[in-house]
């Protein structure tokens, strides 16, 4: 019972991570529909700023982390407008290699300012909390709790509002969207910017717990893709669900397996681009 | 003689049944026009016969062989090659660069030669860049040689097209809706190069169309499909008066 | 293409090649020539690269196949003896059979889904390689016989594991692979490789068959990206998993966008060389500044000039024939 606790715990910290990063490129996706490859380094400039902001400036955590997620929400719309929108028309090809672009600027500057080196800025919710002989950490339960709040507030937020309601019409038929009204560019930017939001809030969540770097990007973007893959592209449930697939499954296999669990990461996600595209629960695109 | 032979060929999609048991014989020489309403499977059946899709059930025979589950390149070079409807081009391509892939299947290339350059690859080039030219000037596209495809007017669009499938040597052309789109005078001139094909280079033509005039005045024998069942074959006369064909047709708009 | 207009291109050629062979001569010092074999070993990467965009595909995953053709000629030398020389062609052929099998699956699918799947099988090739024992792990391998020396009729015996050595042999491998990258790109069958992402469904009613065609190309430029492997392996003597991470693949994806895809073989040259040189001299400087570089210099090129270098020229000629 103690071992699944805490395990458990583990996998929801993981998954809660990846659903963050996952619906955010979901969301891109399905709006935008390009790939934001630059999105794992949202997420670790969203951490670079609560870092920054509470070691060199003293914020306290969670207004540090609550800047961050603006500040990233305002970077997505930036990137959205100044290199995204413009390159919508053009081939996607373009579009891929300007988001590569950005990513390695962002990561470069990065270097720049933090020097490379790994850093954390520690527990913030210290102490451990220990049920049926389990020790699980406060800022791990922490962790589960906001980004579970999140999670619901978002999905909430694609049901309930009108927006949100806007956001999935413009998924499944833009040109229809268009014409009922629904203003392109505005989702846009909207979507860019939640998205982003959400990227830096897995950021500022999870920098508490582990060291950062500024080359990690790269490979979260890959596990969010992952899981956006089996998911189903542009589908929210689908993310959520996927992620918490894919956070059991790491867990488990890294526990058990070690680093070959990786390996198979990636062979499930060329499986999945080979025979099902669209993953578990996702809308239907012309992969071109 | 018959050159096609469609036997008993079905279709289902996923509970929708798109042919069922169509049974067609296709003679040597002759135009056969396949019309329908639409929705009735006559892309689908273009489809099969060209090797695009699988049937469910049934024998496609040409030149006595059967063809179901071979490829559309295979299928091409055995001698039945078909247009497409719309985009039928390659669009960035100019015209003469379109018509030289044409005939790929009239003289293909060959790997070693084309890496070595050798004097059979340059005479093969120059030869089948005079064909391309040629062919041009008789479907009265030569002005437009250097253009590319995408760039040249609707109609000229389409006669590329067809020049295109007669480049290829194949002796059976399926032709999909070739007269889609185009004005009275663009249909004539179609039709006329059609004829032309047909008695000139000894072709045999299958066209889907639903230009109703352009088929009763082309097709020395013409098939009506609907929702996948052939329900008359005859000459257009037959047609024209059949009691099922103008059930089937009622208040659809005529071509 | 006239006569003279032949001859211009063929003495631009020439001039281009025999540039090539001398530069050594202008340029002797050994980190200099060090410089030049890392353009080479980009500008055979970016060749390939443009090769596969020509059949219609965006492959994230070159990185890869570099490192199978370094791995297998360097295992092949440590384990079981077989020299360097045959290595070269050993490492060719592992990454060209490589690509045959994965490309008789993954060719089929198209656009997004085939990048990610490059992508995925590089970082696949990747871990297999720093992870389990008989690819020497995280350390990789090290002591990775040089290429031993020749007999030549004249100058006798000659080292084969200096700087300049290394240039030369590199630069046959090269040359090579630019002739067979030119005449494949502008040929008849370059005709073929462009026209399958336009219509596929055409060529194939052409009697085209898109696998075996899409194959040749991709075959092709990854038995170079191969034999360019083996050669690293046994000029540096060292092969670490490290260096074939997902931003090498990038690197190579901008280094051949950056050179233009109007030309297979000059566009890779022209852009791996540039971006490598550039590349030097920055990491003289400050390497953090690399990825800047390269971050910028997508975005310009996708904003101002998506085809690349190459293309400048003909822009140029639109814009002063509009004034």
């Amino acid at each position: 019972m103690t071992e699944f606790l805490q395990l458990g715990l583990n996998c929801l910290v993981l998954s809660a991570n990846y659903i963050l990063l996952a619906l955010g490129l979901t969301l891109i996706f399905g709006i935008l529909r390009v790939l934001n490859f630059a999105h794992g380094t949202f997420y670790i400039c969203g951490a670079y700023v609560v870092y920054a902001l509470v070691q060199w400036a003293g914020f306290h955590y969670f207004t540090a982390a609550l800047t961050a997620m603006i500040v990233i929400g305002g970077l997505g719309i930036f990137v959205e407008a100044a290199v995204l929108y413009p390159l919508s028309e053009k081939v996607k090809v373009a579009s891929l290699g300007a988001i590569l672009g950005v990513s390695m600027i962002l990561e470069g500057t990065l270097a720049f300012i933090f020097k490379g080196e790994d850093v954390t800025i520690g527990s913030y919710f210290k102490g451990i909390l220990t049920i049926r002989g389990a020790t699980l950490s406060r800022e791990r339960l922490m962790v589960v709790l906001l980004c579970g709040l999140i999670v619901i507030g978002l999905y909430v937020w694609i049901r309930r509002t009108r927006q949100g309601i806007a956001i999935r019409a413009l998924a499944e038929n833009p040109r229809v969207a268009a014409l009922q009204g629904i203003h392109i560019r505005f989702m846009r930017f909207l979507v860019m910017g939640v998205a982003s939001f959400l990227a830096a809030a897995a950021g500022a969540i999870v920098t508490p717990l582990f060291y950062i770097n500024p080359y990690m990007g790269g490979g979260i973007i890959f596990k969010a893709l992952l899981i956006v893959a089996v998911g189903g592209m542009g589908s929210i449930e689908g993310s959520i669900l996927a992620g918490l697939l894919i956070g059991v499954v790491e867990t488990i296999g890294v526990t058990y397996l070690g680093p070959v669990a990786e390996v198979v990461s990636f062979l499930i996600v060329i499986a999945v681009f080979l025979f099902r595209p669209q993953g578990l629960l996702g809308v239907e695109y012309e992969f071109h | 003689m018959s050159i096609l032979e469609l036997k008993q060929v079905s279709r289902n999609f996923k509970g929708l049944t798109a042919l069922n048991g169509i049974d067609l014989e296709v003679r040597e020489g002759e135009i056969l026009g396949i019309i329908g309403p639409n929705g009735a499977g006559k892309t689908t059946l273009f489809n099969i016969v060209s090797g695009f899709l699988k049937p469910t059930r049934g024998e496609i025979l040409f030149q006595g062989k059967n063809i179901v589950g071979l490829r559309p390149d295979r299928i091409a070079r055995a001698g039945l090659v078909r247009s497409f409807q719309g985009a039928g081009l390659f669009p960035q391509y100019s015209c003469l660069t379109n018509m030289i892939m044409a005939h790929h299947l009239y003289n293909p290339i060959g790997f070693w030669q084309t890496l070595a350059h050798s004097k059979a690859y340059g005479l093969r080039e120059k030869e089948v860049k005079e064909k391309s030219l040629s062919l041009l000037r008789l479907f009265g596209l030569e002005k437009l040689k250097d253009m590319a495809a995408k760039d040249i007017p609707y109609g000229n669009q389409k006669m590329l097209g067809l020049a295109m499938v007669i480049a290829t040597g194949a002796r059976v052309l399926l032709l999909d809706e070739p007269v889609a789109g185009m004005n009275p005078s663009e249909a004539r001139a179609m039709a006329d190069q059609i004829r032309g094909v047909r008695s000139e280079m000894k072709k045999t033509v299958v066209l889907v169309e639903h230009n109703m005039k352009m088929v009763m005045g082309v097709c020395d024998r013409i098939v009506v499909i609907h929702y996948g069942v052939k329900i008359a074959e005859g000459e257009p006369e037959l047609i024209r008066r059949h009691p099922k064909v103008i059930e089937a047709y009622l208040g659809a708009a005529d071509g | 293409m006239s006569f003279t207009e032949k001859k211009k291109r063929g003495i631009s050629l020439i001039i281009l090649v025999a540039g090539l062979f001398l530069l050594p001569l202008f340029f002797p010092n050994p980190a200099r020539i060090g410089m030049f074999i890392s353009c080479a070993v980009a500008s055979i990467l970016a060749m390939g690269w443009l090769m596969i965009l020509r059949i219609g595909c965006l492959s994230l995953g070159q990185a890869a196949f570099l490192a199978i053709g370094g791995y297998t000629s360097a295992l092949l030398a440590q384990k079981a003896g077989i020299s360097p020389w045959i290595g070269l062609l050993a490492g060719g052929a592992a990454s060209g059979t490589v690509a045959l099998i994965i490309g008789m699956v993954v060719l089929r699918v198209r656009g997004l889904s085939l990048s990610i799947i490059t992508f995925a099988f590089a970082e696949v090739v990747r871990l297999l390689l720093s992870t389990l024992e008989f690819f020497g792990g995280h350390g990789g391998i090290t002591g990775i016989p040089s290429f031993p020396p020749l007999n030549f009729p004249v100058l006798g015996r000659v080292r084969c594991d200096s700087p300049t050595a290394g240039y030369y042999i590199l630069l046959l491998i090269l040359l090579v692979c630019g002739t067979v990258m030119w005449r494949m790109d502008r040929s008849a069958l370059g005709r073929i490789f462009g026209a399958l992402p336009q219509n596929e469904a055409l060529a194939e009613s052409l009697g085209v068959h898109p696998l075996r065609y899409k194959m040749i190309g991709f075959v092709t430029a990854c038995f170079f990206a191969g034999m360019a492997g083996a050669f690293t392996a046994h000029y540096y003597n060292v092969l670490f998993p490290g260096n074939y991470t997902p931003i090498q693949s990038i690197m190579v994806q901008i280094q051949a966008t950056v050179g233009g895809v109007t030309s297979v073989a000059l566009g890779g040259l022209l852009g791996g060389s540039l971006m490598v040189m550039v590349e030097s001299w920055l990491l003289n400087i400050d390497s953090r500044w690399v990825y800047i570089f390269y971050g910028s210099v997508i975005l310009l090129v996708t904003f101002f000039l998506p085809e690349g270098l190459l293309s400048l020229p003909q822009k140029v000629k639109k814009v002063m024939k509009k004034n």
